[in-house]
C-alpha cells in the first residue's frame, strides 16, 4: 500500500492519455490516476501495455464493487479489446481501484500490483 | 463449463506454474483459504485462444484470470484481493459449501 500523494504515474503515452479522456468523460471523477505500469513489463520506458487505475467519482455511491469494475471496463472496451496490429493501442493489464468520494477520503490507500510472472507477453 | 466444479478458474498458465502476476495471485488467495489445485477446475486460456475470446465474452469481462462459484462470476484479481482483504471470500465460499482453511483457523484459537 502506498498514499496517493507518493504515486508516479510513468510514462504517460498516447494510450494514457485516451485512458484519461475516456474515464474523465464517462465517469466524471473527482480524482483520477492513469498508473502506467508497463516499464517492468519488458516494454521499455514508453511501453504502454500493463495499467493501474484509481477512479474516484460519485457514481460509484450505492454501487456495488463487481459492477464498479464493470463500469470502468465498458468506458475502456474499445482500448481493452480492440487488436491493433502492432498491438500498441491495447491494454494488455489493467488494475482497477474504484471508490467514492467518501471512500477516497476515508483511505487514500492504492495497493499494489502483484508482479508479473512472465507471461512471455501474452 | 463454468458450472463443472464448485470453484472455476480461468487463467494464464496452470496452477503448479502461473504465466501472469494477477493469475498468480488469485490462485495464492485460494490456497490461503485451503483450496489446492485438485479441488478447484482451471483452465489454462494461453493453451486456448478460441477459450480465451470466449470466456470474455461470456461473462462480459475483458481481462484474465476470472473466478467462478457454483457458475456465477465472482471477478478478477482486484475484486478476489479485496474480498479476500475484507473477509467477503471465507461468506462467498460458505455459501457454497467450502469452509475457507482461514475460518477454521480462526476457530481453532478461539478454542
Amino acid at each position: 500500500m502506498s498514499s496517493s500523494a507518493a504515486i508516479d504515474e510513468g510514462y504517460q503515452g498516447p494510450l494514457a492519455s485516451k485512458i484519461r479522456a475516456k474515464l474523465s468523460a464517462e465517469l466524471a471523477p473527482s480524482h483520477l490516476l492513469v498508473i502506467n505500469e508497463s516499464a517492468g513489463h519488458g516494454a521499455g520506458p514508453t511501453g504502454e501495455s500493463h495499467f493501474k487505475v484509481v477512479v474516484v467519482s460519485d457514481r460509484f455511491a450505492s454501487v456495488a464493487r463487481l459492477r464498479r469494475h464493470r463500469m470502468v471496463n465498458d468506458s475502456l472496451a474499445e482500448e481493452l479489446n480492440t487488436q491493433s496490429a502492432d498491438h500498441k493501442q491495447k491494454i494488455h493489464a489493467l488494475s482497477i481501484v474504484a471508490k467514492t468520494p467518501e471512500e477516497w477520503a476515508a483511505s487514500d490507500a492504492v495497493p499494489a500490483t502483484p508482479p508479473c510472472g512472465g507471461g512471455g507477453g501474452r | 463449463m463454468v458450472k463443472a466444479n464448485k470453484v472455476v478458474v480461468f487463467m494464464k498458465g496452470v496452477p503448479e506454474e502461473p504465466r501472469c502476476g494477477f493469475s498468480n495471485a488469485v490462485i495464492k488467495i485460494l490456497e490461503f483459504h485451503g483450496l489446492k489445485p485438485d479441488v478447484y477446475s482451471a483452465h489454462n486460456v494461453l493453451d486456448n485462444e478460441e477459450l480465451r475470446q470466449d470466456i470474455k465474452t461470456f461473462s462480459d469481462w475483458p481481462t484474465i484470470p476470472q473466478v467462478y462459484f457454483n457458475g456465477e462470476f465472482i471477478g478478477g484479481c482486484d475484486v478476489l484481493i479485496k474480498m479476500h482483504q475484507n473477509g467477503e471470500l471465507i461468506e462467498e465460499l460458505k455459501k457454497i459449501g467450502i469452509k475457507s482453511a482461514l475460518l477454521a483457523a480462526q476457530e481453532e484459537k478461539k478454542e
